[in-house]
């Protein structure tokens, strides 16, 4: 174990539509851990984009109303995603696919972003259909249902029904960060912490007085001027926000986060929810559902045991479950 | 035959009369009940504390200084502790959306744990002028 004095090992990069981070508590082990890192990430990508034509979920979607057999890692994915709708009871759920394209996330993010500076002079939307467009703009879409799936994770055989279309980025992005922390902890066998895009998932034995890790709307801003500074032993933390990753659409502003019921983004309550869990997948999960929750969120959470930092949209800080007190700039 | 058929024309009658009465006293009910809404409306008494642009998605979504914080402090089990502040009401849900999506039945082909896994310690607040590992935020 390092010392609490004892910089890690800092490696960083960009994957998935967004930045990747790897922390090792031995830096003379980090380039093997930045090898399981890029392999893990390279795989995720390669299996759970929407955006490319070549992953495995593309070609999912095309064999869409036959039974086909997927890869150990869409199983794996597979299972996560509907394990989170269950366990949500569908307020994460991974057929919000057609949802999301419906509120104009229909291509990498970086492109969304790239489309809407190019028409925001003329006041458009990244569709091109801003508030002063004519055309109509789609209705959101309800999820058809996590429930519609056929799926046989003994055998790995999915029937993807016609119509039903699968948006895993919820729970990938977790997925990918807790699989590669935990392989680069294996492989290493040091402490060692993956960060996708704010999502920190944690393996091995930490640094002593554990990951500090800044807490922030954005994960981007957070080490210049963190909200909270804390430290984490183990585990996940994630952080889900309606601040980063929106767009305008329909001459509206959009965000990632759907809830399935209605194909819709939430009533604006929370604009950022960062939860601890026993992983960065169950973090991932509870902070997701807690956006769509909207006011009942703390006591979802704390009900559950889930250290949580909940920020309405007006600034107002709610913490559950042993979360620390402390705020920055209060 | 003829105190039949009377009886039967005073049965109709009134079974009209009270189809009458039904129609009149919900219209009036209805009256009354959008008198007294109004009333609750002109009274200040608005709905739960949703943020007052909860209907339309802020334009403005750029991040806002913390004003205040609270805690909801609650272990399950033994110790059950009140909630310190009671946090903002949730948004109304849509029922007409969420009721469609009750699943016909639940696949049996979940897996994984049943409940999400709390983390074996909580966190601990650190100094802030430690320097920060790692970031945590929305990507």
């Amino acid at each position: 174990m390092n010392g609490a004095l004892t910089l890690p090992g800092r490696f960083e990069l960009t994957a998935l539509g967004t930045s990747a981070l790897l922390l090792v508590t031995q830096p003379r082990l980090l380039d093997r851990a930045a090898e399981v890192l890029r392999r893990e990430l390279a795989e995720i990508d390669r299996v759970c984009s929407r955006f490319r034509t070549d992953s495995e979920i593309t070609k999912l979607h095309r064999a869409a109303g036959r039974t086909v057999i997927v890869s150990p890692l869409l199983a794996e994915a597979l299972d996560a995603a509907l394990r989170a709708a269950a366990i949500t009871g569908g307020l994460v759920d991974p057929t919000v696919g057609a949802a999301v394209r419906a509120l104009g996330y229909d291509r990498d993010f970086a492109q969304v972003q790239a489309l809407e500076s190019r028409r925001g002079a003329d006041g458009g939307g990244v569709d091109g259909r801003g508030s002063g467009g004519s055309a109509p703009v789609e209705e959101p879409r309800p999820a058809p249902g996590w429930w519609r799936l056929h799926w046989d994770p003994a055998a790995r055989e999915l029937l993807l029904p016609r119509g039903v279309s699968l948006d895993l980025g919820a729970t990938a992005k977790a997925l990918a960060a807790d699989r590669a922390a935990r392989r680069a902890a294996e492989v290493t066998g040091c402490g060692v912490l993956v960060g996708l895009g704010g999502d920190l998932g944690m393996a091995g034995a930490p640094p002593e007085g554990g990951w500090r890790v800044a807490v922030a709307d954005d994960h981007r801003d957070a080490l210049d001027s963190p909200a909270q500074t804390i430290s984490v032993a183990s585990g996940g933390l994630a952080t889900s926000s309606t601040v980063a990753r929106a767009w305008r659409h329909g001459g509206r502003r959009r965000h990632h986060i759907v809830d399935p019921r209605t194909g819709d983004n939430p009533a604006p309550l929370w604009r950022t929810v960062s939860v601890a869990a026993g992983s960065c997948m169950d973090a991932n999960i509870a902070s997701t559902a807690a956006i769509v929750l909207g006011g009942v969120a703390p006591d979802w959470l704390a009900s559950r045991g889930l250290p949580a930092r909940l920020v309405t949209e007006t600034g107002q800080v709610v913490h559950t479950a042993g979360w620390p007190m402390t705020e920055e700039g209060v | 035959m003829g105190q039949h058929l009377r009886s039967l024309r005073r049965q109709r009658e009134r079974g009209q009369q009270r189809v009458t009465v039904v129609t009149a006293s919900s219209a009036a009910g209805a009256t009354a009940l959008a008198a007294a809404f109004g009333a609750v409306l002109a009274a200040g008494h608005t709905p739960p504390a949703v943020p007052s642009h909860a209907h339309a998605p802020a334009e403005t979504a750029a991040v806002r200084p913390v004003d205040s914080v609270a805690d909801v402090t609650r272990s399950v089990g033994a110790n059950h502790t009140a909630a310190a502040v009671v946090p903002p009401a949730g948004p109304a849900r849509t029922p007409a959306a969420a009721a469609v999506r009750i699943p016909a039945a639940a696949p049996k082909s979940v897996t994984g744990p049943e409940r999400l896994r709390a983390p074996e310690q909580a966190p601990r607040a650190v100094a802030p002028k430690e320097t920060a590992q790692a970031p945590s935020g929305a990507s």
